[in-house]
C-alpha cells in the first residue's frame, strides 16, 4: 500500500492582484520521483515553496508527511531536503566548514557519505563557498540537501547551472537516492530529457492549476501528435475530442492531442476519407504542446 | 527630441517606483520644511571661554548661622565633603556661602584643585596666601568685589584662567600688567565703565578675554548703576585700535548685539584679532544637522538608484545608457544643494562655508565608497583619512563639541575664512565628478567580482563571482573560521542552537571588543608618553574621555549584528529547512541577534562610566541608571529585529527610522516637563525611575509584537 507524502488541496496563491496558484490539487507517493514541469510564471516555485512553508497559502490546504506545510515539526524538517533556485550559501566558510556546519544541525547527519560526494564531483573542501564557481555551489546545495538522507527532497531547478558530466552524474545520484532507500523526489526543471531520464511521474502546471498530473509513459502514451492526409480540402475544424493544437493546410493537417483515442481517430478516418499517421512525441515536445507552444514550421506540417 | 523627453521621464518614474526611495524622499520633505520655516536665532548656548573645570564640580556650601532650610539636604557643607572624599581627590570646587558674613574655610587640604569657584566671599590676605599656594590651581573664578592689595596681581600671576567682575578690576589698576599668567580673562560687566578697555590691554600674556553682560540684579541693588557705566558693548575706533593691536590677544568674545543693530559691527573690524559672540543659537547648530541629514538622505536615493542601474547589465549592453542616468542624478542632486543652500543661508551662514558644508557628507561618502570598492591597494588607504575628516565635523553635532571648537567654526560660518572654504569646496566637487566618472568602471568591477553586494537592481544570480574571496583565503579570515570546523550535532538545547546559528555570521563581538582593548592600550601608551614628557598624572580625573573610547566601538555593536543579520537573511530560506520547527526556529533566530548585541552593554557602561560612578554613590540613582539601560537595551534589540521580521528593505528602514525616533519623541516632552515641574531636581530621580519602568515595559511590549510578526513572516 502507498504512503501519500505530498497532499495538496484547493491551493490558493495570490501575491498583491498577482493569482499565482488558483486551486491547485496534488498528490504525490512514496517512492516517486516527480518531474515538476510548466512554463515561467506557471507557479512551480511558489508551489514548492507552500509544500515546504516557505510561503503561506490564501487559502487551501498542504500537507507534507501529513502535516501541515506551514508548522512543519522538527521531525519531518528532518526527513526532507531542499535545494532552492537560488541555492545561496554562507560564502564566507569553506566547503569543509559548510557541509560541517550544516550537518551540525542534524542528529543524523552521515560525514562519509557527503565526504564521498564531494570527491566525486570534485569539490575542493578548502574553499571559499564563495569562491565556487555557480555550477560548483550547485553540487554543493544539492550534497548538503542529501546529507541527512532524505526521505523527501524537493530540488527548485537542480540542474540549471550544471555541466553535462555534472547533471549526469546529479541523475545517477538521484536515482541511486530512490533505488538504495525507495525515497521521494519532487524537482521542477526546464531540461526535460533530464526529467525523461529519471522521473517515473509528471506534473504539469499550467496557469496555477495541474495540468496533468501522472506517471511519465503514461502522459506520452496520452499525447500524440496526428497527420491527416486526405484526397479533398479538409475542414478547418475536424472535432478531434482533446485537441491540443490543430492546423489544417488544405488537404494536410497537423494535431497533437491529448487522451489519445484510437477508435475516436477511426471514425473520424472513415468520415473523412483520409489516412492517419500517429506519431510518439517526446517530453519537450509534450510540453510545448502542452503549454500552447509549437516549434513546427509550416513545412513540416505537408512534410 | 520626443524620445529624450520620455527616456528622461521613465528615468524619473524609476525613482517613485521604488518604496525606499519613496520613503527617503518623504523623510527628507519635512527636513526642508524645518530648515526653511525654523526659527534662526535664539535658544541660545554659552560659548565664550570661561575657566574651564577638568571634572565634576564639587558644590560646597558655608552656613556659619547653621539655620535649617526646607532645602537643606540638597545642601553639602564642607565636612560632609570631607566626609565623603578624600579632599586630595577633588579637582574642582566651588565655594558658595549663604549668609553674608560667611568666611571662606580652609581650602589647603585640597592639595590637587585645578578649579576653585568662590561666591562674593570677602577675602583675607590669608584667604589669598592660601589659594596661591593651591599647587595645581589654574582656573579661578572669583565673585568677590573687595579683595586685599595686591591680589587681583597674585592671582594673575597663579592662574591662567580667571574669571573677576570688571569692577574689581577697575579698582586695582595699578596690578594689571603684572597679571604675567593670565591666558583666559573673563569679565562681568556690571557696572563697568567703557575705560576698561584700556586697564585689560595691558594684561601681558592675554589671549582670549570675554565681556558678560551680567544680569546681577542683587549687585545692581547693592552697588548704584554708576553713571557711566557699560550698558552695551559699543567700541568706539580707539578701543577697537587697543584690542586690534594688543600683541597676543587672538579672541574677543561679547555680545555684540548693539554695534551689529547700529551697523557699527563687522565681523573682521578687529583683525587680527576675532570678534566672537558670547552666546550663539542651537537653532543654527542644528541646522547644519538637519541639512547634513537631508543630504545624507538626497545622497542615498542617488546612490541607490545609480547605482541600481549602473550595475544592471543594460548599463554594459545598451548604447548611452549612463549619460541620460547620470545627468537626471546630477540634475536631482544640483536642485537638492540649491534648495537646501538657500534654506542654510537663513541661517546667517556664510555663502561659501554653507556650500561646503552641503557638499561634505556626498564627498566623503562618494570617495570612501569608491576607493573601497576600487579592488585597489593604495586607493583603499585613501579610505582613512577620508574616515578620519567625518571626525572634523563630529564637533558640530554635539553643544560640548561645538564649544570646543566653537571660535573656528564660528569664523569660519561666518565666511571669514574664505581660502579654506574655495578650498575645501574644490575638493568636495573634485571628489563627487571623479565619483561620478568613476562609478561606470566601479560598478562593472562589483558585478563581475563581488557576491556580497546589496541586490539594488535585478541581479544576474547566475554571474560568478568569485574573486574576492580567492583573494582573501589567507589573512584575517582565521578569526571567523575559528570554530566552524569540526563542528558536530550538540543537542536541541536552545542556547547550543543560538550558539550555532551565530557561529553562521562573520561578526564575532569578540573582534570588538579586541578593537576597543587596541583603542585603550594605544590611549594608554599616549597618555604614558604624556605623563613622562609633560609630567601629567597618568590617570586623569576627568573620564570623559572614556565616552569617547567606548562610543565609536558601542555604534559598531549596535550596527554591524543588523548589517551582518541582513545578509544573512538571504540564506535563511534554505536554512530555515532545519529540522527545528518554526516556533523554535524564530525564538533560536531572535536570541541569536540579541545575543550579538552583548558588547553593547559593555560599551554603554564604558561611555556612562562617569555617571556610573556618579550613580553608584546612591542607590536610587543606580537603580535608574540600570533601569534606563535595560530599557535602552531592550528597545535596541527590538529595532534590531527588523531585519528578521520584515521581508521588504524599504520595511525594515522605516521601522528602524520610526522605532529610533519613537522614544525621543516621548521622551523629550517628558523630560521638559520634569525639568518645569522640578526644577531643584529634587524628585527627578524618582519620576525617572517610574518612567524607566515604563520605558522597560513598552520596550517588553516591542519584542513581544516583533516575535509574534516573526512568526509568521515568510522565509520564501
Amino acid at each position: 500500500m502507498s504512503t501519500t507524502i505530498i497532499q495538496v488541496a484547493d491551493l490558493h496563491k495570490q501575491f498583491k492582484d498577482n493569482q499565482v496558484l488558483t486551486g491547485l490539487d496534488l498528490q504525490i507517493e512514496a517512492g516517486q520521483i516527480v518531474g515538476l514541469l510548466g512554463t515561467n510564471g506557471s507557479g512551480k516555485s511558489t508551489l514548492i515553496k507552500c509544500l515546504l512553508g516557505l510561503l503561506r497559502p490564501t487559502s487551501g490546504t498542504s500537507s507534507v508527511f501529513n502535516e501541515n506545510s506551514w508548522d512543519l515539526s522538527a521531525k519531518s524538517k528532518s526527513r526532507l531536503g531542499y535545494v532552492s533556485q537560488e541555492y545561496i550559501l554562507l560564502p564566507w566558510m569553506t566547503v569543509k566548514a559548510m557541509t560541517e556546519y550544516t550537518g551540525a544541525f542534524y542528529e543524523h547527519w552521515d560525514y562519509d557519505y557527503v565526504n564521498v560526494l564531494l570527491k566525486e564531483w570534485n569539490l575542493d573542501e578548502k574553499q571559499r563557498v564563495g569562491a565556487l564557481s555557480v555550477g560548483q555551489r550547485q553540487k554543493l546545495a544539492v550534497i548538503l540537501a542529501l546529507g541527512h538522507h532524505p526521505e523527501l527532497l524537493i530540488l527548485d531547478e537542480p540542474v540549471a547551472s550544471l555541466d553535462p558530466v555534472a547533471r549526469r552524474q546529479f541523475l545517477q545520484s538521484l536515482i541511486e537516492f530512490t533505488e538504495e532507500e525507495e525515497n521521494t523526489i519532487l524537482f521542477s526543471t526546464h531540461i526535460t530529457s533530464d526529467l525523461e531520464r529519471v522521473a517515473s511521474h509528471v506534473v504539469f502546471l499550467q496557469e496555477g492549476i495541474v495540468g496533468f498530473s501522472g506517471e511519465l509513459d503514461s502522459l506520452k502514451g496520452q499525447v500524440k501528435r496526428i497527420r491527416i492526409t486526405a484526397e479533398q480540402d479538409l475542414p478547418l475544424s475536424l472535432n478531434l475530442p482533446g485537441t491540443l493544437r490543430s492546423q489544417v493546410d488544405g488537404k494536410h493537417a497537423l494535431l497533437a492531442v491529448k487522451d489519445f483515442q484510437a477508435e475516436v481517430l477511426e471514425t473520424l478516418s472513415k468520415d473523412l476519407n483520409a489516412t492517419f499517421t500517429i506519431e510518439d512525441l517526446n517530453l519537450e515536445e509534450i510540453f510545448l504542446e502542452l503549454s500552447g507552444v509549437s516549434s513546427l514550421t509550416e513545412e513540416e506540417i505537408t512534410l | 527630441m520626443n524620445s529624450q523627453s520620455n527616456q528622461y521621464k521613465q528615468i524619473f518614474k524609476t525613482y517613485w517606483q521604488r518604496p525606499l526611495i519613496v520613503l527617503f524622499a518623504l523623510l527628507l520633505l519635512p527636513i526642508v520644511l524645518i530648515l526653511a520655516l525654523g526659527e534662526t536665532g535664539g535658544n541660545v548656548m554659552q560659548i565664550g571661554p570661561r575657566p574651564h573645570a577638568p571634572s565634576r564640580i564639587e558644590r560646597v556650601y558655608t552656613d556659619s548661622k547653621n539655620v535649617k532650610h526646607d532645602d537643606k539636604k540638597n545642601i553639602q557643607t564642607l565636612s560632609e565633603l570631607l566626609e565623603r572624599v578624600d579632599p586630595e581627590k577633588v579637582t574642582a570646587l566651588n565655594m558658595m556661602r549663604l549668609h553674608d558674613d560667611d568666611r571662606l574655610p580652609d581650602l589647603s587640604p585640597f592639595q590637587n584643585l585645578v578649579y576653585l569657584k568662590l561666591d562674593s566671599y570677602e577675602l583675607t590676605d590669608a584667604n589669598v596666601d592660601q589659594i596661591c599656594d593651591l599647587p595645581k590651581l589654574d582656573a579661578l573664578v572669583a565673585s568677590g568685589t573687595r579683595f586685599p592689595a595686591g591680589t587681583i596681581q597674585r592671582f594673575g600671576q597663579k592662574v591662567s584662567q580667571l574669571e573677576l567682575l570688571a569692577l574689581t578690576l577697575e579698582a586695582h589698576p595699578d596690578e594689571i600688567p603684572r597679571m604675567s599668567k593670565v591666558k583666559l580673562l573673563a569679565l562681568h560687566l556690571v557696572n563697568a565703565s567703557p575705560e576698561l578697555l584700556n586697564y585689560v590691554v595691558q594684561i601681558p600674556q592675554l589671549e582670549q578675554l570675554t565681556l558678560v553682560n551680567s544680569n546681577l540684579v542683587e549687585f545692581s541693588r547693592r552697588y548704584p548703576r554708576k553713571p557711566q557705566a557699560w550698558e552695551y558693548i559699543d567700541l568706539n575706533e580707539q578701543q577697537l585700535a587697543l584690542l586690534r593691536n594688543h600683541s597676543t590677544l587672538k579672541e574677543v568674545y561679547a555680545d555684540w548685539f548693539y554695534m551689529q543693530h547700529h551697523g557699527k559691527f563687522e565681523e573682521g573690524a578687529f583683525l587680527p584679532v576675532h570678534a566672537l559672540p558670547i552666546t550663539y543659537s542651537k537653532n543654527k547648530r542644528n541646522a547644519i544637522g538637519w541639512t547634513m541629514f537631508a543630504m545624507a538622505l538626497l545622497f542615498s536615493i542617488l546612490s541607490i538608484q545609480l547605482w541600481g542601474h549602473f550595475i544592471s547589465p543594460a548599463a554594459s549592453v545598451v548604447p548611452h545608457y549612463l549619460a541620460p542616468h547620470r545627468r537626471v542624478a546630477v540634475g536631482i542632486f544640483s536642485v537638492g544643494v540649491l534648495l537646501l543652500w538657500l534654506t542654510l543661508l537663513r541661517y546667517d551662514f556664510g555663502m561659501l562655508p554653507s556650500f561646503s558644508l552641503i557638499l561634505f557628507l556626498p564627498t566623503i561618502c562618494c570617495s570612501f565608497s569608491i576607493v573601497q570598492l576600487s579592488g585597489k591597494t593604495y586607493p583603499q588607504w585613501l579610505a582613512f583619512p577620508t574616515v578620519l575628516s567625518l571626525f572634523l565635523i563630529f564637533p558640530l553635532f554635539t553643544e560640548p563639541g561645538f564649544k570646543t571648537i566653537a571660535s573656528t567654526a564660528i569664523w569660519y560660518l561666518w565666511g571669514q575664512m574664505p581660502i579654506p572654504a574655495l578650498t575645501i569646496i574644490a575638493i568636495e566637487l573634485v571628489s563627487i565628478a571623479w565619483s561620478l566618472t568613476k562609478l561606470p568602471a566601479i560598478t562593472e568591477l562589483v558585478n563581475e567580482t563581488y557576491t556580497t553586494m546589496p541586490a539594488l537592481s535585478p541581479w544576474d544570480r547566475e554571474r560568478v563571482k568569485q574573486i574576492p574571496w580567492k583573494k582573501m583565503n589567507k589573512s584575517f579570515l582565521w578569526i571567523i573560521d575559528y570554530g566552524t570546523t569540526g563542528l558536530k550535532y550538540c543537542g536541541e538545547s536552545t542556547w547550543q542552537m543560538v550558539h550555532l546559528w551565530r557561529q553562521g555570521n562573520t561578526f564575532r563581538p569578540m573582534m570588538i571588543l579586541m578593537f576597543l582593548s587596541m583603542m585603550i592600550f594605544f590611549g594608554l601608551l599616549f597618555q604614558g608618553i604624556r605623563c613622562l614628557v609633560l609630567g601629567e598624572a597618568l590617570f586623569s580625573q576627568d573620564l570623559s574621555w572614556m565616552s569617547g573610547a567606548f562610543g565609536g566601538p558601542c555604534g559598531i555593536a549596535v550596527i554591524l549584528p543588523i548589517m551582518i543579520w541582513w545578509q544573512r537573511r538571504k540564506s535563511l530560506e534554505v536554512e530555515s529547512m532545519r529540522p527545528i520547527c518554526r516556533q523554535k526556529i524564530v525564538k533560536q533566530l531572535y536570541l541569536s541577534l540579541a545575543l550579538d548585541h552583548w558588547v553593547v552593554v559593555i560599551c554603554i557602561m564604558g561611555i556612562n562610566i562617569p555617571g556610573l560612578f556618579e550613580a553608584l554613590k546612591g542607590k536610587t540613582e543606580a537603580l535608574g541608571f540600570l533601569l534606563f539601560g535595560i530599557a535602552g537595551l531592550l528597545w535596541m534589540i527590538g529595532i534590531s529585529s527588523s531585519v528578521l521580521v520584515f521581508k521588504r528593505s524599504w520595511v525594515i528602514v522605516l521601522n528602524i527610522f520610526v522605532l529610533t525616533l519613537l522614544p525621543f519623541a516621548v521622551l523629550l516632552p517628558v523630560a521638559i516637563l520634569n525639568s518645569n515641574n522640578f526644577p531643584d531636581g529634587v524628585q527627578d530621580v524618582q519620576l525617572l525611575i517610574q518612567f524607566a519602568c515604563m520605558g522597560i515595559v513598552a520596550a517588553i511590549g516591542l519584542n513581544v509584537v516583533m516575535y509574534r510578526v516573526f512568526l509568521k513572516r515568510e522565509w520564501g
